[in-house]
């Protein structure tokens, strides 16, 4: 494949700009070095065949803050306010959808608390544990419970199979068809795993959707013009949120009984910046539902992504013949995976009536909590596989801005002795300790650097975005 | 009989892919695509056959039910890459009720009910000729006048054994009307046979895809049957398990890959493993159904395979492994010429057959 042809396209530019008072090479406020890019396609295949391919142009409006957040964390950037689009899932208890606003957190870490709470307003009496929660993480988890008891003797509360820890949700695919439905799901799954793919100009992220069209009988065309991906958030009742919307223009036709595959081309290009770190960490936090195997800077191969080192729950047990008198009478904790807890019979002389268990604290520990630029003046060339400099001379924890589409780790330096640069990084610490390399740029010739004078190191991220949700 | 749709042509082109990607600034055009993928698609027909007194009636079956795909989904194709849907005994959950999508510790039987009886489908049979695989799975009763009355106005429903954990002891995989004859007492007392037939389009299925279908069917002890593992052997896919409380089903699917191979081979439903892998992956597969009803009447598997290198594609399948760690092919496909497929190059493979229904 040539893909030269990428190059004519702008869709999606992380621009690595490299500036400097001092740089003897470059000069002072040194242009950018190279401009390696980010481009997105959606390729439609119809029963094997290559229909049509779409640029993709539309990252919505959350998506530089979500990604900053999410894999750029630092000590003053904790969390952020979002407007989203959330999209809708057959999930109980129905999610949220539309348009609002959303207080995200990073870190991974978030306390979710529950109060028992019973409603005799409703037909029939509703009761269960309501949630209380000051934010949401950017990294997803399921914060949920389950309610209901266990058939069998004795009756069990239970934490939920599945859907609890991290949460199943993933990105998701919704396209319209036909103006008169809008944004009609056509298909609700996580997609498979992505394959990746590097080699000396670019590096690859592809995943595939595969979808049928109505009825399998029937020959009623249709036309898929508008084709949405969602990201999952985990959240108790915000299913998904909209994070590309792309079009078809002309519309593809296809056929009731027709097997459609989307296949996302998520091409990083450049011949440096992008390593296979930094494509599995984009891959994690658009997949938010599992963990991608990295390397860390010691070497060692770690998870990054989201998934529970520990959870707290706490299981409640009903007494009672009704809804109406049902009360919770004993509490338990736990600690996940262990998911049973058994009822006694009785309390008080009530009989059981119902239980259920939910997440008191959840540390989600395989995710980004602090970030670093890091110099080298190693001898070194740039690998899609460095994991880590060739010999790190200073670090700081960057400044980390996103205004409007634009994502910017910087950094400044000040050596109290001469220097020489020959290589920058950006290296994320996971919660869990390791430390992982997501950027990484080795200087076409060593750099200069007077004790004293400021150095500038400034990696930028260009989300071209409409400002909408 | 159904078809099955395959591309027109598999002269897979990369010029195609790198043309396309290359002109993507200009809109997307419609012309008569090249294909650069694969997508073995086939259609499950079925047929339900009610005999009172001698006289028969059959119906073509026109409406699974959603909850058979996605329960069948979770029970043939795992994927741990997808949703690590586990349960406390490692035995993969169905997520659309969350309970174990196999394993009773009886000998119990699917069953056709209608007008409130119950007739057991007590026997199984594999047929193949040159269309496809066809399975029978039929049972007898004697004939009431509680039969003979309702099910004259009620539907016939054919239910799956499943799981004591799960919500309900049985699974309705399909609901028909068949106009039972003769409609008249006099029948009454007289035997009565329901049987259903399942078709399976040759080029995609395998007689061992029609055998674990048997398995999901009965779920039991009756539900084991022997398949043909990719090494040559014959190993028992078994459903049974002595406490669906406390211990796992026998040996039944926990993972699904799709895998393409480079062999030299043609189609045959007793075909076993693709000749000469040279890849695998684990696949994305419809977990979960949709608001809307179309998406829960198909299943689908994909992946989009990326080589290091130029391969050359010849044959594509889905196997899946065993809880004793064997593996089985139960979908496979050839392609008519051997595809070329670029380093670097996405090349999607879908696998995805349909089974009529009316209704989500």
């Amino acid at each position: 494949m040539r893909w030269r042809g990428f190059a004519a396209v702008a869709a999606l530019a992380l621009v690595l700009a490299l500036a400097s008072t001092w740089l003897p090479y470059w000069g002072a406020g040194a242009a950018v070095e190279e401009a390696p890019r980010l481009e997105g396609y959606v390729m439609v295949y119809v029963n094997g065949e290559l229909r049509a391919v779409s640029k993709m142009r539309s990252f919505t409006g959350p998506v530089p803050a979500m990604l900053a957040l999410a894999l750029f964390p630092t000590s003053k950037l904790r969390n952020v306010t979002v407007e989203y689009w959330a999209g809708g899932s057959t999930d109980w208890p129905p999610p949220l959808t539309g348009r609002s606003r959303l207080n995200l957190g990073g870190g991974g870490y978030v306390d979710v608390q529950y109060v028992p709470y019973k409603d005799l307003s409703t037909s029939p009496p509703t009761f269960g544990l309501r949630l209380v929660v000051p934010f949401e993480s950017v990294w997803g988890f399921h914060a949920g419970w389950d309610w209901g008891f266990e058939p069998g003797n004795p009756p069990q509360a239970r934490l939920r199979e599945g859907p609890m820890g991290p949460s199943p949700q993933t990105a998701y695919l919704y396209a319209a068809f036909n103006t008169a439905i809008n944004g009609v799901t056509v298909a609700h799954l996580p997609p498979p795993s992505p394959a990746f793919y590097h080699n000396e100009t670019h590096v690859l992220m592809v995943f595939p959707v595969t979808v049928a069209i109505w009825e399998p009988e029937g020959d009623v065309p249709e036309r898929v013009y508008d084709i949405v991906l969602m990201r999952g958030t985990g959240f108790y009742k915000i299913a998904d949120i909209r994070v590309a919307r792309d079009v078809f223009d002309p519309p593809v036709k296809v056929y009731a009984g027709d097997v459609v595959t989307f296949v996302y081309v998520f091409a990083f290009k450049g011949r440096q910046v992008f390593t296979e770190n930094w494509v599995k960490a984009f891959a994690a936090w658009l997949y938010n539902s599992r963990t991608f195997r990295v390397t860390a800077t010691d070497g060692s191969t770690v998870p990054l992504g989201p998934r529970p080192f520990s959870v707290n729950y706490t299981c409640y047990c009903w007494y009672g013949t009704t809804a109406e008198d049902a009360e919770p009478a004993t509490f338990y904790f736990g600690y996940y995976p262990s998911d049973w807890v058994t009822c006694p019979l009785t309390y008080n002389g009530k009989p059981f009536f119902a239980g259920g268990c939910q997440f008191a604290s959840i540390d989600v520990y395989w995710v980004p909590s602090e970030t670093y630029v890091v110099l080298g003046d190693g001898l070194a060339t740039f690998s899609r596989t460095a994991y880590r400099v060739q010999h790190e001379i200073a670090r700081v924890e960057p400044n980390v801005t996103f205004t409007g589409g634009k994502i910017t780790v910087s950094a400044a330096f000040v050596f109290d002795r001469d220097a020489t640069v020959t290589e920058a990084a950006v290296y994320t610490r996971l919660r869990h300790g390791k430390e992982v390399m997501l950027l990484y740029y080795v200087f076409p010739r060593p750099v200069k650097v007077k004790a004293g004078q400021p150095f500038t190191v400034e990696f930028s991220l260009d989300i071209p975005y409409s400002g909408g949700v | 009989m159904a078809g099955v749709r395959l591309p027109a042509a598999l002269a897979v082109s990369s010029l195609v892919v790198a043309a396309l990607l290359a002109s993507a600034l200009a809109p997307p055009r419609q012309q008569s695509a090249q294909p650069a993928g694969c997508a073995a698609v086939g259609k499950i027909k079925g047929w339900v056959t009610v005999s009172v007194g001698g006289e028969s009636s059959t119906v073509e079956m026109r409406s699974f039910t959603s909850s058979f795909f996605h329960s069948l989904l979770i029970a043939l194709f795992p994927s741990e890459a997808n949703d690590p849907m586990y349960g406390p005994l490692g035995g993969p959950l169905d997520v659309t009720g969350l309970y174990p999508a196999w394993g009773t510790s009886g000998s119990g039987a699917p069953a056709a009910v209608t007008g409130g009886v119950r007739i057991p489908l007590t026997w199984w049979r594999i047929y193949y000729n040159e269309s496809g695989l066809f399975l029978l799975v039929g049972g007898n009763a004697t004939a009431n006048s509680d039969w003979l009355t309702f099910g004259t106005k009620d539907a016939i429903e054919l239910r799956r054994v499943a799981s004591p954990r799960s919500y309900k002891s049985e699974l309705t995989i399909a609901v028909d009307r068949v106009p039972l004859l003769p409609y008249s007492f006099q029948y009454v007392g007289q035997p009565a046979m329901v049987t259903y037939t399942f078709f399976f389009p040759k080029t995609v299925f395998t007689e061992n895809f029609v055998r674990l279908l048997v398995a999901y069917l009965y779920n039991s002890a009756a539900g084991r049957v022997p398949v043909t593992a990719t090494d040559g052997s014959s190993v028992l896919v078994d459903p049974y398990t002595p406490d669906p409380w406390s211990a796992p089903p026998g040996n039944v699917p926990v993972e699904t890959y799709i895998v393409l191979g480079d062999g030299q081979t043609q189609y045959s439903p007793f075909a076993y493993r693709v000749q000469h892998e040279i890849a695998r992956a684990k696949p994305g597969v419809l977990r979960k159904g949709s608001p809307v009803e179309f998406c829960t009447t198909f299943i689908a598997l994909s992946y989009a395979f990326v080589f290091d290198r130029d391969a050359t594609v010849t044959e594509a399948a889905v196997y899946v492994k065993l809880s004793n760690g064997k593996e089985v092919m139960l979908l496979y496909y050839v392609f008519p010429r051997p595809v070329k497929v670029k380093a670097g190059q996405p090349f999607p493979v879908a696998f995805a057959f349909f089974a009529p229904v009316t209704s989500g």
